[in-house]
């Protein structure tokens, strides 16, 4: 009962300040902060209340709501649950921390933000497949909203770009979800019963994969249909950046695994080396592409799109420890990405109102409190051990490296692929902080010698998202541990192949 | 405890110097200093404390990671004491060497304040998780260091040095990935007991060489050897002198200590396979360093050619233990190897003061050019009596450390591989001459007006210079003393070198 | 069948009809010099007092006067076709309230006359089972239809919608009728129920049944707007009035499936049967989601989206027909109701917005601003129509393709079944999701205009919109009694 929470103050704190009238800026603000806090202490006290010795599902509720066609209101958590919430929790925090100035429509903005958050603790909650869709699909308008009202480089375009992909993939997931329902007797929607007794042939697997896959794949920014995830994350206001890329590409990504991979192992096993070959040109093209980019907030765009592809190998290798990092790396880039777009898209711009890369004139001396915060941010992404993306990369590559499936190839590529990523960190904090600008001062406007320190809800959230980094990364085992009892029922049916039709 | 204790000291020293730094950052300096003499204090303690005949001991062993068997141990045994010594002596040197920097001080201390518990975590750490966390880090702060205080040429200099190096490690975690998943372990000490037993190779199957390959990648560019050296030159010699000092002295051990706990224990059959190949690197390397420095004109790239040199010397004495024996005296290997670890520690002592030295007259006459110096003997006798004995310790003058190491290093590889040996000997020469022609060069000659009234070494030099000089004759008149710490674990590796 | 039964049976019909009268003899005895407002009012609340009398008869039918048949199921009277017929009557009443606006002209009375008699022959459809009875009432419900869309007397735009539009039915009416006697021919019973048997007897369809058939759809493809025969649609729902467009989109929409599906019920009685119309329906259904699609796409007039958008979603419940009567006709019927619940509303705010001007997208710009409470309700009839959760839209688009698929759920090729056409139109539904948000986006994002026109909203139309709003969300989170009456009532 208590994870259902979450959702629940979501939306009535949704309810609430968007009553509210937009003058009364200061209710509103605190209203939403305390919404998103409570439901991080939500998320945490479920986590205490959660045992791991039995696992497997627990807190779980189930009322019938649609019978007619098999659909339930089942909700329930499990350890993957419960990461993926407290990070949603984290996020959602810091999000309306980043978002104190706002003072444009306020009230609508905390609306479509607490609403959004409310639908993503649903998708991870929910037990039923069709209930799933719902929240998945609830969380689609207010990106839309959020993107075109308060965004910025070509908002209304992004904002329907990004829509209409997550739209169609949906929609593509819908036909699969249908297709997971008549493909056997059972008569439910209900995947804990489908991925227990369902059974599903080989040769269905192998066809329904692919689309549940690709359709949940694409929300998380798979190649080739990654494109809308860097316009759409730097047109978006600051808080709705944190968010699309540190949870709402993670939707996709659960997604994957719970539905795709746990209802159809047999069909993740024929196509797990096409994803990971997949998964390598995201890591490295992404990483590719962000070197290349002169507007600050596309590198971190980029370098979502690349992080995402550890996630997506993590979830080809099919093992346990690859499924684990799949799932750290998960939370890790939920916090780091997060954490990158909060400050270059939030602090350094509200500062110096530009985020092209030429503009920039030795920050390290005029913002220097910022400049080694995104430091110490830029280390935590290129996977430097003691950060949490370290522990998860390491987890998805000895995964690789245990799945016999998989060519030495790709393990050579990823490693390629994690140069790049220092690379191009390392050249962009380069450009960011270091180098002399070409552009010369404007009169008008010229450059301070210091720009304004860290407000208090910059710092806050900020401190907040680098100790979750830093935390998951030097005591990762009570992360693990509760990832694994997720994962347990999983590589059993991975283990067991289906019998035959 | 004690070990978590003299690794984290400086951790702490570091945010007392973040968060209290003072009125220009004369506090942060005072914080760091203290976290690094009490570092020594601790390591001091443990060293009096150690018994050479005792194995590993002031290990600390925690479960951390238990899914991937990842866990936190920390000891020393004969292989590293010396470095944390070494680490130890060096980092107080360090921070008194900075004494004077003119600006950010607060980012300066913390930074270098880090890079120490980087460096102490690294000498100690038994596991490879928190060895390759250690690793890793340590070139973080260096990184930034470089970039806000370095040369000219400081940006690519340092950007070279993060690529190379991240090169080798993303090889090296590779390999360790692999070698993890076949033998379902981190931990060094159980990695070198299963190839004593001879179940490693069985275990890790048909990719052996290729593991041994990519973990030997990695060091090879931390060491660094030819040809994957290319970065080193700039990098030296744009650093400031402290940081010139910690990269010279620590961060290349990190590469020959990897030589030391990962290759030789674990890949026995390997290092022998290869022998050769190696062997003509490191030799390579040594030529190279030597005729490298006779040809420059700049101070700090002479002893970074130099230090090249002087390192590639321990790798000899590393790899020349997987050479065939051919019976002529069966200590040679062992010579060879407890002389590559003695010398890791006196080349640390002796090139820590050499860039010492070089950094103080650089800040005295505002140039590092040999042509602009000459007859500096008559202005500043101290100075240049300190640097000519720092200077024979390196060309390898006997009751001076550089011989005391280099010595057994020949004796050993002598008897191991004649061939080789004779072909480095031309390098031994060169070292003389470099040295000679640098010492003639700066000290002797013609005094030019301009140099005229540079003031001698004050006492904060004294006190920064003189510990390293002083252990530079105690290890040359008491080798034995020194050598014997490592004597035990030198011949538990050798089992496998039979 | 006896006289007083007859009258009890028909008493909401009388209702409305008196009033018919009423509201013309009241104009045209005692109003005839008062002004066009006045006039309009009065007539506006005759005409609405006899539909919610009609529709509280209805009620009372349907607790104490069902289930009954009358003259070989000439008039069935059961909670399904009741429901349907309240249905009908509770969206008349609000079209009528909406035309309180404003009135087209100086012929006021005849407005709701016309309004009234197409009520009444769409509710008279809703209960009946007699297939000469359907057309006769199907043709009532049209003909006030052609005529209420040239109202405007001074857009000769709306004159031609509306020459088009009789030409248009008049021709498909005439292919129903054809259609109709081939069935007769075939069957020889005009009795929908009987016909259901004798069907289920023949070994093999005759010939004459699938010609019947097909024109039986030819006819009713216009009716229900479904593609090729949709070309009447945009300029009809663009040049006429706007409460009127509302009607046509909402209660003709109703009427028109109802007589579908009554028809292939005994259309399906077996396999064979099926297959005549099966093919034609698929076909129909695709071309009907690609041209309403992609039509919608380019248009810049919120009434001719909607045209489009209706062409669109008769593909979708052209979908859920193909499911089969037990599975997919429950679904249509559920979906076709709250479809029209959103256009309904739709059109509603449209009128109250724009009035008599034209209706281009960027007239609701701003709406945020000029009237929260107004943009809200546009958000979620628009929204619903695109099928997002948790409104009804998404239930109906949901349980419609779960209808599809679940009539032949195991396929051994992709073009068996209906997987094909569930995909074509999930695809579509994405493809929708642009159009109904640019809407929303010049509603929601876009800032007002300079001098924006002033809004005004009267009482009864908040609590009418905001009602058929509210059905929407409850349709979407609570459904589940209405799926199960019409599953029973329907199967039963």
């Amino acid at each position: 009962m208590l994870p259902l929470f979450t959702v629940a103050i979501s939306f009535l704190g949704a309810l609430v300040v968007g009553l509210t009238p937009p003058c009364r800026t200061r209710t509103i603000r605190w209203t939403a902060l305390l919404a998103a806090l409570i439901g991080l202490a939500t998320a945490g006290l479920a986590v205490l209340q959660y045992e791991i010795h039995p696992g497997g599902i627990q807190s779980m509720l189930s009322l019938p709501w649609i019978p007619s066609l098999g659909i339930q209101f089942k909700t329930g958590v499990d350890g993957i649950s419960l990461v993926l919430m407290v990070l949603t929790g984290l996020i959602a925090v810091c999000g309306v921390l980043f978002s104190w100035d706002i003072s444009h429509r306020t009230n609508e903005f905390f609306a479509f933000f607490l609403a959004l958050i409310g639908g993503v603790y649903g998708v991870f909650l929910s037990l039923d497949l069709v209930l799933l869709f719902v929240f998945y699909e609830i969380a689609i308008v207010p990106k839309y909203f959020l993107i075109a009202i308060w965004g910025s480089t070509r908002r209304e375009y992004a904002a329907m770009k990004l829509v209409l992909y997550s739209f169609t993939s949906s929609a593509v997931v819908l036909l699969g979800l249908l297709a997971l329902y008549f493909g056997t007797d059972l008569h439910t929607f209900d995947w804990t019963r489908l991925a227990a007794d369902a059974h599903y042939a080989a040769s269905f697997q192998i066809i329904v994969f692919p689309v549940v896959f690709l359709g949940f794949a694409v929300l998380a920014g798979m190649w080739p249909f990654h494109t809308w995830a860097p316009t759409g994350h730097v047109a978006a206001p600051t808080a709705a950046s944190m968010l699309l890329a540190g949870v709402v590409m993670k939707l996709g990504a659960y997604g994957c695994l719970r539905v795709a991979i746990g209802l159809l192992p047999l069909g993740a096993q024929y196509w797990a080396t096409w994803i990971a070959w997949i998964a390598v040109i995201n890591i490295v093209y992404g990483a590719l592409v962000a070197l290349v980019q002169t507007d600050f907030k596309f590198v971190i765009g980029y370098s979502s799109v690349s992080h995402m592809g550890f996630v997506l190998l993590g979830l080809a290798t099919l093992t346990a420890q690859g499924l684990a990092g799949s799932v750290l790396q998960m939370f890790s880039h939920g916090v780091i990405g997060a954490l990158l777009f909060a400050l270059v898209g939030g602090s350094i711009y509200r500062r110096t109102h530009t985020r092209q890369l030429g503009d920039f004139d030795r920050l390290i001396e005029r913002m220097p409190a910022i400049a080694w915060l995104f430091i110490a941010a830029g280390l935590a992404s290129m996977g430097m051990p003691g950060f949490s993306g370290f522990v998860a990369e390491l987890h998805v590559l000895i995964g690789a490296w245990a799945q016999p499936a998989f060519s030495t190839g790709i393990l050579i590529a990823t490693g390629a692929g994690i140069l790049a990523t220092f690379a191009y960190t390392l050249a962009k904090i380069h450009e960011a902080f270091f180098r002399r600008s070409a552009v010369p001062d404007n009169p008008e406007h010229p450059r301070p010698e210091h720009y304004p320190s860290l407000t208090w809800p910059e710092t806050t959230a900020i401190v907040i998202l680098l100790a979750a980094a830093v935390g998951a990364g030097l005591f990762p085992r009570p992360l693990i541990a509760l990832i694994n009892t997720g994962l347990a029922p999983l590589l059993n049916s991975l283990a067991a192949g289906a019998p035959s039709p | 405890m004690m070990i978590t204790l003299i690794t984290f000291l400086p951790l702490l020293a570091a945010l007392a110097a973040l968060l209290l730094p003072g009125r220009d950052g004369r506090l942060a300096r005072i914080w760091v200093l203290a976290g690094a003499l009490g570092s020594l204090g601790l390591t001091l303690r443990l060293l009096l404390q150690f018994d050479p005949g005792g194995g590993l001991q002031f290990h600390e062993w925690h479960s951390w990671i238990p899914t991937l068997g990842i866990d936190y141990f920390v000891g020393v045994d004969g292989l590293n004491l010396l470095l944390v010594l070494l680490t130890a002596i060096i980092a107080p040197v360090t921070v008194l060497a900075s004494w004077d920097v003119p600006t950010r001080q607060r980012t300066y201390f913390t930074l270098l304040s880090l890079e120490f518990t980087g460096l102490f975590g690294a000498f100690t750490a038994l596991n490879f998780f928190h060895w390759f966390l250690y690793f890793e880090l340590s070139l973080v702060p260096v990184f930034f260091l470089i970039k806000l205080y370095g040369g000219e040429k400081r940006h690519g200099a340092a950007l070279q040095f993060i690529l190379f190096t991240v090169l080798g490690s993303v090889a090296m975690l590779l390999g360790f990935q692999l070698l993890y998943f076949k033998t379902g372990t981190f931990d060094f000490y159980s990695l070198a007991a299963m190839a004593s037993s001879g179940s490693l190779p069985v275990a890790v199957g048909p990719l052996y060489p290729w593991i041994f390959a990519a973990i030997l990648l990695g060091l090879w560019v931390k060491t660094p050897l030819v040809p994957l050296h290319l970065w080193q030159p700039e990098t030296y010699t744009q650093a400031p002198a402290p940081v010139s000092i910690l990269l010279a002295a620590l961060l290349s051990k990190l590469g020959v200590y990897g030589f030391l706990r990962l290759i030789l224990p674990i890949f026995p059959e390997a290092v022998k396979a290869h022998s050769t190949l190696l062997l003509t690197v490191t030799l390579g390397t040594i030529l190279l360093g030597a005729f490298a420095a006779l040809l420059q004109k700049d101070l700090k790239k002479l002893l970074t050619y130099s230090s090249l040199n002087h390192v590639a010397y321990c790798i000899l004495g590393i790899t020349v233990v997987g050479a065939a024996a051919h019976g002529i005296n069966p200590g040679a290997k062992s010579s060879a190897l407890q002389g590559a670890i003695l010398q890791m520690f006196s080349h640390g002592l002796t090139v820590a003061g050499l860039f010492y030295l070089a950094g103080r007259l650089e800040k005295r006459t505002g140039t590092r050019q040999l042509a602009d110096w000459g007859g500096l003997k008559a202005v500043t006798p101290r100075l240049a009596t300190l640097f000519a004995v720092l200077a024979f310790s390196s060309i390898g003058l006997p009751f001076l450390a550089g011989f005391a190491s280099e010595f057994p290093i020949f004796f050993g590889s002598f008897s191991l591989s004649p061939l080789f040996t004779v072909a480095a000997v031309p390098a031994l020469l060169a070292t003389a001459v470099f040295l000679l022609t640098a010492l003639q060069r700066i000290f002797t000659g013609p005094l030019p007006e301009k140099w005229k009234n540079l003031p001698d070494l004050n006492l904060l030099e004294w006190a920064t210079v003189g510990p390293l000089v002083v252990l530079v004759f105690w290890v040359g008149i008491n080798p034995s003393l020194w050598l014997g710490y490592s004597e035990q674990m030198v011949r538990l590796v050798l089992t496998n070198y039979r | 069948m006896n006289t007083p039964t007859l009258l009890i049976a028909l008493l909401p019909e009388l209702a409305v009809l008196l009033s018919v009268f009423a509201a013309l003899g009241i104009d045209y005895g005692l109003l005839r010099h008062e002004s066009v407002d006045r006039r309009n009012h009065t007539a506006s609340l005759i005409a609405g007092s006899g539909l919610l009398a009609g529709l509280a008869l209805v009620v009372v039918q349907i607790f104490w006067f069902s289930p009954l048949s009358l003259g070989e199921n000439q008039i069935v009277l059961n909670s399904l076709t009741l429901g349907a017929k309240a249905m009908i009557f509770g969206l008349a009443y609000i079209v009528v309230l909406l035309s309180e606006r404003q009135s087209n002209g100086t012929h006021v009375s005849e407005y709701y006359a016309l309004l009234l008699l197409s009520a009444l022959g769409a509710g008279f459809l809703a209960c009946t089972d007699n297939l000469l009875l359907l057309f006769v009432a199907l043709e009532l419900m049209s003909l006030s239809l052609y005529a209420l869309t040239a109202f405007d007397k001074s857009s000769s735009a709306s004159a031609e919608a509306a020459l088009k539009y009789l030409v248009f039915g008049s021709v498909s009416s005439a292919f129903l009728l054809f259609g109709l006697g081939y069935f007769y021919g075939a069957t020889h019973t005009l009795n929908l129920q009987e016909a259901f048997i004798t069907i289920a007897r023949f070994t093999e369809p005759s010939p004459l049944l699938g010609i019947g058939v097909l024109l039986i759809l030819v006819g009713l493809g216009f009716k229900m707007a479904m593609a090729p025969f949709h070309f009447w649609a945009p300029d009809v729902y663009q040049h006429a009035p706007a409460p009127i467009a509302g009607w046509i989109a909402s209660g003709s929409k109703v009427a028109a499936f109802l007589v579908l599906v009554k028809i292939l019920r005994p259309l399906s009685a077996s396999p064979e049967s099926a297959g005549l119309w099966t093919g034609s329906l698929a076909f129909g259904a695709a071309l009907s989601l690609v041209i309403g699609n992609f039509g919608a796409l380019r248009q810049n007039n919120l009434k001719r989206l909607l045209a489009y958008s209706s062409i669109g979603h008769a593909g979708y419940m052209l979908t859920g027909v193909l499911g089969g009567m037990i599975i997919g006709v429950p679904a249509v019927l559920f979906y076709v109701a709250l479809y029209a619940a959103a256009n309904l509303g739709a059109f509603g705010v449209i009128h109250i917005v724009c009035g008599r001007s034209g209706s281009d997208i960027q007239s609701v710009a701003g709406c945020w601003k000029r009237k929260p409470g107004l943009a809200l309700l546009l958000g979620i009839y628009f929204l619903s129509l695109a099928g997002i959760p948790p409104l009804a839209g998404f239930v109906g688009k949901f349980y419609l393709f779960f209808a599809a698929i679940g009539g032949h759920p195991h396929i051994a090729h992709w073009y068996q079944g209906y997987y094909w056409l569930v995909g074509l139109g999930l695809l579509f539904s994405a493809v929708s999701l642009y159009y109904y948000l640019r809407v929303l986006k010049a509603c929601f994002v876009s800032d007002p205009p300079e001098n924006p026109t002033p809004v005004e909203v009267r009482t009864p139309e908040w609590i009418a919109l905001t009602l058929l709003g509210l059905l929407i969300l409850a349709g979407g989170l609570f459904p589940e009694p209405a799926i199960e009456f019409l599953r029973f009532s329907w199967g039963g």
